[in-house]
């Protein structure tokens, strides 16, 4: 009788386990993420270098403004480079902060326009 | 209960994770200006923020991103906003921004009593996701 008292709680206690094991592997698997949310959620996993903001802020303004006169479109009136000009011109205004775009463009100016820029 | 042991994790997660982009930012500003690439130094801290900038992921008394700028003399408003500009012209930073909790974005000098600050969900580009403001 004693043996059989014991066997029935060893037995209740595997099934009470069995249905732990079981909660805790759905859960894992179970999806936490909404999909509406995935964007912000991508957003917070994004690695953001600093020393790019920093250069953003600090060094872009001053090349921003050597890039504008270089490649200002009156410069290039009634040359054949005026439609170039004017839309790398355009290029510049749209990255006006973003430093490592605008040293892309430098090279970019320099080449197609035949010009040297000092900064 | 599940729910709430990973609601605790989770803030704990961005409690870390805030304290890593406002040590990183400066990190960043300090070695600038230490190269003399800065001509001002810049401190990033956490403030209230504005209630009325608050949105679905914004954190309770922590909603504001401030850029302190110790420039030693009253900054002119063009310079805050050329400050602001960067972060908010930074997508990318918006978004985590807000994803981070934060709302608002605050610029000011250490000597004046001005400063400007931005609503950040604005210049997020975020289309569809808060919902409320369409």
């Amino acid at each position: 009788m004693k043996i059989l008292i014991t066997n029935q709680w060893l037995i209740l206690s595997i099934i009470e386990f069995a249905v732990i094991v079981y909660l805790f592997v759905q859960l894992r698997k179970t999806k936490r993420i909404n999909p509406s949310d995935l964007e912000i959620l991508k957003a917070r996993k994004s690695d953001i270098n600093m020393d790019d903001v920093m250069r953003d802020m600090h060094a872009a303004p001053a090349l921003y403004k050597a890039l504008s006169r270089a490649c200002h479109p009156d410069r290039f009136a009634g040359n054949p480079l005026e439609p170039v000009a004017n839309e790398l011109f355009q290029e510049v205004q749209q990255n006006e902060h973003n430093f490592k775009q605008l040293e892309f463009l430098k090279t970019k100016i320099q080449e197609q326009l035949h010009i040297k820029i000092k900064a | 209960m599940w729910k709430y042991l990973y609601s605790i994790q989770d803030w704990f997660n961005d409690f870390s994770e805030r304290r890593r982009l406002v040590r990183n930012f400066n990190l960043s500003a300090r070695q600038a200006f230490v190269a003399n690439q800065a001509p001002t130094l810049l401190e990033a801290t956490i403030s209230i923020g504005d209630s009325a900038y608050r949105h679905a992921f914004s954190k309770f008394m922590a909603g504001g991103f401030r850029i302190k700028a110790l420039s030693g003399r009253p900054l002119a408003r063009h310079e805050m906003v050329s400050i602001s500009e960067v972060v908010l012209n930074n997508q990318e930073l918006v978004r985590k921004l807000i994803s981070l909790g934060w709302d608002t974005l605050e610029v000011h000098d250490n000597s004046g009593y001005n400063g400007i600050k931005y609503k950040l969900y604005d210049y997020s580009g975020i289309g569809g996701v808060l919902g409320f403001n369409q």
